[in-house]
């Protein structure tokens, strides 16, 4: 018997280090930043733009403008782009293995409130990576990217640089007209919750872009403190909300959105007891980013329903 | 009474064999003392008595029955046992350690009160067990095994008096006596100190090498030839006052000096 | 079963604290502004606070008994469904469930979806740390310990590698869950399902107590004082299983209240089983209810705190208080 035990364990040994050497090799060829075969337009512009986005939200928007081409790395939210572009980790843990093989010219992130690693930033100065940090929480930091990134990432094929500029500039047209309708002043307005959960109950407060996407409608956040919060029933019980939004991103939209409520359904709330719920699917509706276009469309075609006073 | 018999029991751990082809019947209603060295496998034959070891070949008939097809309730009404040393590590007071004993039996006070007396426990009744000395836990054992205990009974016990000082095992072995003799109860103690189970012992098994070497009346059992042989050291015998002979070891660091 | 005027009186007194501190968590009121007042719910409101009150009740008296139950299986004064990884391995049990749902496109999964998982994978893990346990008859409590850490830490990775597995919308719904948190809804059929199992323990409990008592001793002697231990042992190993697994299907793994409770007990009533079953399940429940109210009070800006964070904190320092005081070897 105690002979077949190191027996085992080294026939296991072994086994282990066949699987580490095909993991290490499949890596290897999925991840060789050179692959000719993945992104042929993105060939000319290699040598001069190489691009690592560290947030989804930034991806999106480099999507958005049209520089998805030129990402050669990206984060596992980003769900918006190419999915077989590398992961090269996300803020919080950075394979810099990884990263260094991409050698990219930029690196854009949203950086943690702790800051940026000091481990990235020397790394960058070392290989001259360029990084940018942009702080994503409102409209207005949404128009700051959107007007950074075309200045920055500069395409080499000129037409391309130009339709990026000028995407910028209706992205951002839009947005100033967003928050230039403000009608907050206007009374008796009906209240909405931002749902972006059920169990526990997460909401969107105040000073989330979503909050500020209501502020050209005729609703108002029911919530009045600031950030994502997590509710409990008996609180949104007391809140009363006219309507629900929920924010589900990637859910299927041929789903009545009452059947999504979860435990939100067992309260009588008026949004419940009326059928006032709508639903936002946008895969990035999360992320303040340019998805607050489609966002902000789906937020007006959902509460379009229920402009009229309850029954 | 109860009787106990072995045939040709074997007694294994796995691949390891302890005790081969032991044949035995207990002597009813006398102290019989199991001899022999470490490890030996006194208290595996114990345990396996009890039915907590099942044997490896061979029986165990206690009232013609294996003590494994008994209901272990069934067991404990005329079986009980006194471990080497007992895990229990529970800070219960002295009386409720003694009244487990009664756990399959009527809840029975005078009974226990009467036991703890005489194993001179009542001063100490209500002080937690986990704060007595090892002697003191050995007796509450002892009690806890007499109020469990009828007449005509088997009682089975491993080393009861190793940490008790020698008036409390004198005391003790003095009740297994009264026991054994007053009640019928038939007793298997397994012990080291010889001069004592000589002293104590009707009858003697001697185990020494995987097997029982020696069975029968303590005297003649308890031989110096056959310690000799079986512990390969010298032994003498001494006569007690009252005419008993009893063998006592002769140190190798005193003879040799 | 005979009890002394002192313990009847202590069962009366943790009665009455249980009693107080429903009331407590059934009147305790946060505005929104974040303010605290102690106010009867009106009748919108009033069927969350009474879940949530009755599933505390259930999910304390749930984790003191498994706790109990579990150191007398053991034979270890250390253990608890937490710490030997019994709630992460239900709560892994639960994580596949969810992951299969999510896969299959099952959609959200209820409690009472969630037992069957969690109670698989509850007794799971208990058979590991209880086989390990019982290779070397009577097992230290650190080993015991370090075993349960172990496999907790398995099941903890394994719940991650699932975690990982899931889009990030679904993460932080599971992260929640993680840390424990009593929900105020729940169907009526399964809180009564529940209930009843948790009457059920205790009665069990009552019932088995003198058994418990004898299983203190060793093996070899409680079975000669006529306690059948295999099936004795098969009845506290499913039951404090299905408690513990209940409780996380229930309100997610919560740590430490199966410590605590059962030592509690005894440090006021003694080592006898009969009473520290309902004094257990007593203090068990005060302990969650005084922590759930607790989180009621309290509001830093987020939101409510997971239940889990406060019995941890306060559950932490009273474990190591009881290895030091020499309560974890008795």
């Amino acid at each position: 018997m105690p002979r077949s035990i190191p027996r085992f364990s080294s026939l296991c040994l072994i086994l282990a280090c066949f699987i580490l050497c095909a993991l290490m090799s499949s890596c290897d060829r999925n991840h060789n930043p050179s692959s000719p075969s993945r992104s042929p337009q993105s060939q000319p512009d290699a040598q001069s733009l190489r691009i690592v986005s560290l947030s989804p939200a930034i991806s999106r928007t480099l999507l958005d403008l049209g520089l998805a081409s030129f990402i050669v790395g990206r984060t596992p939210f980003c769900s918006s782009i190419d999915q077989s572009i590398p992961v090269v980790g996300d803020l919080n843990s950075i394979d810099y293995e990884r990263l260094t093989k991409l050698n990219p010219t930029h690196i854009l992130v949203q950086p943690p409130s702790t800051g940026l690693d000091p481990h990235l930033q020397s790394l960058a100065d070392e290989h001259h990576w360029i990084i940018h940090s942009w702080k994503l929480n409102t409209l207005a930091d949404i128009n700051q990217l959107i007007h950074d990134l075309p200045e920055i990432c500069k395409p080499a094929d000129p037409s391309l640089q130009a339709k990026t500029v000028s995407y910028s500039a209706d992205l951002s047209q839009h947005l100033s007209r967003l928050m230039s309708t403000d009608q907050s002043a206007g009374a008796s307005r009906q209240t909405v919750l931002l749902v972006h959960q059920t169990q526990p109950v997460g909401v969107f407060g105040i000073h989330t872009y979503l909050d500020e996407l209501l502020h050209h409608t005729s609703y108002t956040n029911v919530v009045a403190a600031p950030g994502w919060i997590e509710l409990s029933l008996e609180d949104v019980q007391k809140l009363n909300p006219a309507v629900i939004i929920l924010v589900f991103p990637n859910q299927s939209t041929d789903v009545d959105p009452m059947s999504l409520l979860g435990p939100l359904r067992q309260t009588s709330v008026d949004a419940v007891k009326n059928h006032r719920v709508g639903i936002i699917t946008d895969a990035d509706s999360l992320l303040p980013s340019t998805s607050f276009l489609e966002v902000s469309r789906e937020l007006d075609s959902a509460l379009s329903h229920f402009s009229e006073p309850a029954p | 009474m109860i009787s106990l018999t072995l045939q040709n029991l074997s007694i294994a751990y796995g691949p390891r064999v302890v005790l081969t082809d032991v044949s035995a019947t207990l002597a009813p209603g006398r102290i019989t003392v199991l001899v022999g060295p470490n490890a030996v496998g006194k208290s595996s034959l114990l345990r396996a008595i009890l039915g907590d070891l099942p044997p490896a070949s061979g029986s165990i008939l206690l009232n013609k029955k294996s003590p494994r097809a008994y209901r272990t309730s069934e067991l404990a009404r005329f079986l009980a046992y006194v471990p080497q040393r007992s895990p229990l590590a529970v800070p219960f007071p002295v009386r409720q350690v003694v009244e487990l004993g009664r756990y399959s039996l009527p809840a029975d006070e005078s009974r226990v009160d009467s036991v703890l007396d005489q194993l001179d426990l009542l001063s100490i009744a209500d002080q937690p067990y986990t704060t007595l000395s090892a002697g003191q836990q050995q007796r509450v054992m002892v009690a806890r095994a007499l109020a469990q205990l009828s007449t005509g009974g088997l009682l089975l016990l491993d080393e009861p008096t190793s940490a008790m000082d020698l008036n409390h095992a004198d005391h003790t072995l003095t009740i297994l006596r009264q026991l054994a003799s007053q009640s019928a109860v038939s007793i298997l103690l397994a012990m080291h100190d010889l001069t004592i189970a000589a002293q104590i012992a009707d009858e003697a098994w001697l185990l020494h090498d995987k097997k029982l070497v020696a069975a029968g009346s303590a005297s003649s059992i308890l031989a110096p030839s056959n310690l000799e042989s079986v512990f390969h050291m010298p032994f003498e015998l001494i006569t007690t006052p009252n005419h008993k002979r009893v063998p006592f070891p002769l140190l190798r660091s005193i003879g040799s000096s | 079963m005979t009890s002394s005027p002192h313990t009847r009186l202590w069962l009366v007194i943790l009665f009455l604290i249980t009693l107080a501190l429903s009331l407590l968590r059934y009147s305790a009121d946060r505005s929104i502004t974040g303010s605290f007042s102690l106010a009867w719910p009106d009748n919108s409101i009033a069927h969350f606070r009474l879940t949530a009150l009755i599933i505390a009740l259930i999910v304390g008296a749930n984790l003191a008994l498994s706790g109990l139950f579990l150191q007398s299986l053991l034979r270890n004064p250390l253990a608890e469904p937490f710490i030997l990884g019994l709630s992460s391995g239900a709560g892994l049990g639960v994580m596949i469930a969810l992951y299969v749902g999510h896969v299959m496109k099952l959609g959200d999964l209820s409690a009472s979806s969630q037992t069957l998982p969690a109670v698989a994978g509850s007794l799971a893990t208990l058979a590991i740390v209880f086989a390990l346990s019982h290779r070397r008859r009577v097992l230290d409590p650190v080993s015991l310990i370090l075993i349960g850490t172990v496999c907790s830490t398995i099941a903890g990775a394994g719940i991650m590698f699932f975690q990982h597995l899931v889009p990030t919308g679904l993460r932080a719904e599971f992260t929640t869950w993680l840390m424990g948190f009593i929900p105020e809804v729940a169907s009526p059929s399964f809180l009564f399902a529940s209930a009843s199992l948790t009457f059920f323990a205790i009665i069990v409990g009552l019932v088995l107590a003198k058994s418990m008592d004898a299983a203190t001793l060793g093996d070899d002697e409680a079975r000669s004082v006529g306690l059948h231990l295999p099936r004795f042992r098969a009845i506290l190993f499913t039951l404090a299983g299905i408690l513990a697994a209940v409780t996380v299907a229930l309100a997610g793994p919560i740590g430490f209240v199966g410590l605590v409770a059962p030592h509690a007990s005894r440090f006021i009533l003694g080592p006898r089983h009969a009473p520290l079953v309902i004094a257990s399940a007593c203090i068990g429940a005060s302990i969650i209810l005084a922590a759930d109210s607790f989180r009621q009070m309290l509001d830093f800006g987020a939101g409510r705190m997971p239940i889990g964070i406060l019995t941890a904190l306060f559950g932490g320092p009273v474990f190591i208080y009881l290895l030091l005081s020499g309560r974890g070897r008795a």
